[in-house]
């Protein structure tokens, strides 16, 4: 009798003991990956609010983002077969040089990619593209791709400025930073940041610090003298969309003269936290279709 | 027979307790000190993957049992800012062509969230106190692109972004008759990433 007490004593404390460490672990809480109302199949480029500003003697890129949606095995999609891609703008058609793909990540459904177009030399203008023809294999589609504008100035860019690090992509439209060095024998006063994003043209005054770690500000109106190098910041104002590439154009001044000078391409585009997130995208695009 | 049951019985038992020590949750990561303040524009989306900072979410504790009973309970949030954490050069590479081409590469580690409290503590009550899951790693991340001028190598840096709360927290103890016997005080702090900073340059 003594035993069989012990018996249940025993027992219920393997149990409760059990029951507590349930609640006392350290849970590794993985995001969700429930399946959920699937789009269907097919490809999904993103809309994008983008500027691009180059010099005609300057090779340009396109970059594109979309969403290939499967349902079970890969999809054999018009794009990875294409044979050209056409950008329609009000300038007429602008027929890439080439292009690649690259992978991001993937879902048990889909596959997120980014297509990379080359452009050709482009006549000095303002080119507005909101549509890509694809075409493959006798089949031709277009799609969507949001508001670019493209602006190429003439001639070469100016050597008074050299560029060292900038910054390349961010998971949101917060800011374009960029180190420049006084390649000049007169000091330069950077002025501004300039695009024009859905139409509308932004100036952005910088913020000056010592070096690329911003921790160091300096005066807004610093100069910056022969030989040295600072990093300016320009924070972005506060725009509707998600996705943007921007390749600006800064304005300085050298003595009395203003000038300007094309800076590296920046891509501002979020992260996703789970599959969820990819389809509800998906779904956004689709219901604009 | 008897015996030979009670003796199992009693193996599990000890292995339970044992189990239940090694999952206890001391604290985060105990080798990482508290994120530095740096100066983070925002662009204003809360795209922040792992849930919505909430604001001060009051005292939430949660009661356990071993090394003793205890309460883990979380005080108020005491600072909120941004930081910025640097893996360094994550990808490069060389162009040998004639005209500009362009570099393609993706995120290679995974990101995370993190926490830390210099008291023994549990991430689920921090979680729960700053309103975002501090254990939530992975992202889905797209493709990205570097331009590389011709003979050229195009170097790619990568930072963290992180929004991080720090606060206050207590752990009491509690003797069988719910007395408290002992009430440990202490402070931490959470970060929760919410993008990546990419930049490059060339040589």
């Amino acid at each position: 009798m003594k035993m069989n007490r012990a018996l249940l004593v025993i027992f219920v404390l393997v149990i409760f003991v059990n029951l507590v460490s349930g609640c006392t672990s350290n849970h590794q809480v993985k995001p969700s990956n429930r399946k959920v109302n699937k789009p269907t199949v097919g490809e999904y480029f993103i809309k994008q609010s983008s500027y691009l500003n180059l010099y005609e003697s300057e090779t340009g890129f396109f970059p594109l983002h979309l969403i290939k949606v499967h349902d079970g095995p890969p999809m054999v999609s018009s794009t990875s077969e294409a044979k050209s891609f056409t950008l329609i703008s009000d300038q007429g058609d602008i027929k890439t040089a080439s292009y690649g793909y690259n992978n991001g990540s993937k879902g048990y459904n889909y596959q997120m990619q980014t297509l990379s177009l080359k452009l050709p030399v482009l006549k000095p203008g303002t080119y507005q593209v909101m549509s890509l023809r694809i075409e493959a294999s006798g089949k031709t589609t277009i799609h969507q791709i949001g508001s670019w504008m493209i602006e190429v100035m003439p001639g070469k860019p100016p050597a008074d400025l050299e560029i060292g690090k900038h910054t390349l992509a961010s998971g949101e439209l917060d800011m374009y930073m960029v180190e420049l060095k006084n390649a000049t024998k007169l000091p330069v006063k950077v002025e501004s940041l300039y695009m024009n994003l859905n139409n509308k043209p932004i100036r952005i005054i910088p913020k000056i610090y010592r070096d690329f770690e911003i921790q160091k500000p300096l005066s807004d109106d610093a100069l910056l003298k022969p030989g040295e190098k600072y990093t300016f910041v320009f924070k972005y104002p506060q725009l509707a969309g998600r996705f943007f590439t921007v390749k600006p154009q800064l304005v300085y001044s050298i003595g009395e003269a203003t000038r300007s000078l094309s800076l590296p391409e920046a891509g501002y585009y979020p992260t996703l936290a789970n599959d969820q997130e990819v389809l509800d995208l998906v779904n956004s695009i689709s219901s604009i279709k | 027979m008897k015996r030979l049951i009670t003796m199992g019985l009693m193996i599990l038992f000890l292995f339970s307790i044992c189990g239940v020590a090694s999952a206890h949750d001391l604290s985060g990561f105990l080798l990482q000190p508290q994120p530095l303040q740096v100066d983070v524009p925002d662009g204003g989306y809360p795209d922040e993957p792992g849930g919505t900072t909430l604001p001060d979410s009051g005292q939430i504790g949660i009661r356990h049992f071993y090394p003793g009973i205890h309460l883990h309970q979380m005080g108020s949030i005491t600072n909120t800012y941004d930081t910025m954490v640097s893996r360094g050069e994550v990808a490069s590479g060389y162009n040998g062509k004639p005209g500009a081409d362009q570099l393609s590469f993706t995120i290679q580690k995974e990101v995370s969230n993190g926490w830390n409290a210099n008291i023994g503590f549990s991430s689920d009550v921090v979680s729960g106190g700053v309103g975002f899951d501090v254990t939530w790693s992975d992202t889905k991340s797209w493709g990205y692109t570097a331009t590389v001028n011709s003979h050229k190598t195009c170097h790619i840096g990568l930072k963290d972004c992180y929004h991080v709360k720090t606060f206050n927290c207590a752990t009491i103890y509690y003797n069988t008759n719910g007395q408290i016997t002992n009430v440990e005080s202490g402070n931490g702090w959470a970060r929760q990433w919410y993008k990546p900073h990419f930049w490059s340059w060339e040589t």
